[in-house]
């Protein structure tokens, strides 16, 4: 799909961040490596607390104290094929805010708490449109406001533009949310688990949604979700976090079919199936994440593991092993040399 | 929007007439009455021959009517705009409370001024460089401001100015200056008198203001929206006054609602204490002395600026809110 001699849109090498709290330092993303080719979707699933919204904030920078960047870049080649260095802009700078919106958007989980609930959603399209474009005109702004919400098959644009907020229901705010993002036309939407707080039509719908927009305008998307089917649905790649490692990554098909890391095996094991016996219990993962200051010596899936390896995973770190094509789990079950390691 | 504000004026009527009849009557509950004291004070200092007009003093100001009998009367007159006389020098209550009202407003206006003007700048300031050194420094000042009481700090500057000029800055104006029409100098005169209390009274509502806004502000900086208006590229500016300040403004607008009964009725005790020419200060010597429509009325006008204050913040909040607004 994309030429090997083209850089990626977005790639992000051995990004790290901390956050330095009471306790000590707490790293939330722990060498996190990927790259996003335009115009593709990219997934990045695990469970609550495993740094993958963070990893998104840090894309744009908004990484809050007491949390930072502590390593790694971030690499942004736009359309004029000129490749940026995110990491070396500092946050509150005009390079960041231009950047911000413009190149890379985002839409966030909760589509009510989202909106600043005091101005009708056409101001908040209108003022995104004006940081961007301060040419533009007012009038000339909410006209493309009106498009964009028409863009997202809102019924009647240019009487929502009025509304406020709490005048719409979560699935059309998710739509206004995604006019938003996309009125200064981004070449990367992050979406931080944007169906998560719908039911489960709505959540179809904005998948499908987001799936014609992607093609109409072929932008690239960093999908972050916790629900595998829905990373199934819309993505190209899949990224395993857990405990702010990536553990497993790889084409989606790939890593949903054949699963390398333990890890990402027990989470699809975990998933109710419509043919197994309706009396049987759920395949939970055992044990509970461990918190973030607690983190486990060695592999940091070990203590929940259930081929971990005595003296082994609880040691040493494993590295990302190459287990296909494209294709990569951070496990010795897959490096070829376990059996040297095993002795 | 209207209809709503009409239904609300229709209902301070009966609430203040509720009010007006509890002040009247716990007026009314000691023994004694203003005369009765009176005579007692007159008798304390020799002057005996007054315990002989007792009765016909009682008869003048109508005190020998029964209590309901005075409470309906005075109302009556209130709605006219006849407030009764003020036992203690006899003249209207209307007239004793215009010739303080000015000096009152004055001074509370400045102490609001300053308290909001500076309280709120300093409380963004803060929340927005939320444990900086600058923040810290302020905390700090808030702590010690919230914590002493404005009359103390009152003193303390009284000394204080004593020490470094030799005057002392007791009441709002020199004596030359009392009675006399409003010219240049005699505003200058008065600012020379009312930067004390301002002062004092201004340094606690200053750091009142700062922490209900430094709270708020920290409340909202928390919020998702904030993320989203910073993903969206907004510059910082915006961000804080547009949207993160106005939907910290909540609490200071029920604040404000309290305001316009702070400029007639605030910092009572301050103005006891630096003797100043205010409406507190007659507040109180009225209820002491028992001058039954002098005090009424006051608390009546008070309970009118709370009510209608009220009102405002109400409105206020409806106006930057749409969620109140559509309901």
């Amino acid at each position: 799909m994309t030429e090997p001699n083209v850089s990626p849109l977005l790639s992000v090498d051995d990004l790290v961040v901390e956050f330095h709290t009471e306790s000590g330092v707490v790293r939330a993303v722990n060498g996190v490596s990927f790259a996003i080719e335009k115009g593709a979707t990219l997934a990045l699933i695990g469970e609550s607390g495993c740094g993958k919204s963070v990893t998104s904030l840090a894309l744009l920078n908004l990484v809050r104290a007491p949390g930072k960047i502590a390593s790694g870049t971030i690499t942004y080649t736009g359309d004029d094929g000129e490749a940026r260095l995110i990491t070396d802009w500092k946050s509150s700078s005009e390079q960041m805010r231009q950047f911000r919106g413009a190149e890379v958007a985002m839409i966030f989980q909760e589509p009510m708490t989202s909106f600043d609930p005091l101005f009708t959603i056409g101001e908040q399209i209108v003022e995104m449109v004006l940081a961007h474009r301060p040419k533009t005109s007012r009038s000339g702004a909410r006209d493309i406001a009106i498009d964009m919400l028409g863009l997202v098959r809102l019924p009647q644009p240019e009487v929502l533009i009025d509304r406020y907020p709490h005048q719409l229901s979560g699935g059309m705010r998710q739509r206004v949310m995604i006019a938003m993002a996309l009125c200064c036309g981004p070449n990367l939407l992050i979406a931080d688990e944007p169906t998560t707080a719908l039911d489960v039509t709505t959540e179809s719908q904005i998948l499908d949604l987001l799936r014609q927009l992607q093609s109409e305008l072929g932008m690239a998307m960093l999908f972050i979700t916790h629900d595998l089917a829905v990373a199934s649905e819309v993505a190209d790649e899949i990224a395993v976090m857990y405990l702010g490692y990536v553990v497993e990554r790889g084409a989606a098909a790939d890593v949903l079919s054949s699963p390398s890391h333990p890890y990402t095996r027990a989470l699809l094991d975990s998933l109710p199936n419509i043919d197994t016996d309706p009396a049987s219990r759920l395949n939970a993962i055992k044990g509970m994440v461990p918190t973030p200051d607690e983190m486990p010596r060695g592999c940091p899936f070990h203590t929940r593991c259930r081929e971990a390896m005595p003296g082994l995973c609880d040691q040493r770190l494993p590295e990302l092993y190459a287990c296909g094509q494209g294709h990569q789990a951070r496990c010795f079950l897959v490096d070829p040399q376990l059996e040297v390691l095993r002795g | 929007m209207l209809r709503y504000i009409g239904k609300r004026l229709a209902l301070m009527v009966p609430t203040l007439l509720l009010i007006m009849a509890v002040g009247f009557g716990i007026m009314q509950l000691p023994a004694t009455d203003f005369v009765d004291q009176y005579v007692l004070q007159q008798a304390a200092i020799g002057n005996t021959g007054m315990m002989d007009q007792a009765e016909n003093l009682k008869t003048q100001f109508g005190l020998n009517r029964p209590a309901p009998e005075r409470f309906v009367l005075w109302v009556g007159n209130f709605v006219r705009g006849d407030f009764g006389i003020s036992f203690s020098d006899l003249r209207p209550v209307g007239a004793v409370i215009m010739e303080r009202l000015p000096m009152t407003l004055a001074v509370s206006f400045l102490a609001f001024i300053v308290s909001w003007g500076v309280g709120i700048p300093l409380g963004v300031y803060s929340a927005t460089h939320q444990y900086s050194a600058g923040d810290v420094g302020l905390t700090i000042f808030a702590f010690v401001g919230v914590g002493i009481p404005d009359f103390l700090l009152a003193i303390v500057l009284l000394v204080l100015a004593f020490s470094a000029t030799g005057n002392v800055f007791l009441g709002l104006s020199s004596p030359e200056f009392v009675n006399q029409p409003w010219t240049l100098a005699k505003i200058l005169d008065f600012l020379s008198y009312a930067w004390l209390s301002v002062l004092a009274v201004a340094f606690t509502g200053t750091a009142l203001i700062m922490r209900v806004t430094r709270n708020n502000m920290l409340e909202e900086l928390g919020k998702n929206y904030v993320v989203t208006l910073r993903a969206k590229g907004l510059p910082e500016r915006v961000i804080i006054w547009k949207h993160v300040f106005r939907n910290a403004l909540h609490p200071l607008v029920s604040i404000f609602g309290q305001v316009l009964a702070f400029l007639i009725n605030g910092f009572a005790i301050t103005s006891i204490v630096l003797n100043l020419p205010t409406i507190q200060t007659i507040y109180l010597q009225a209820t002491l002395r028992q001058d039954v429509f002098l005090a009424s009325t006051i608390l009546v006008m008070i309970a009118i600026t709370v009510v209608v204050g009220n009102l405002i913040s109400d409105v206020l909040l409806a106006w930057i809110d749409p969620r109140i607004r559509y309901e």
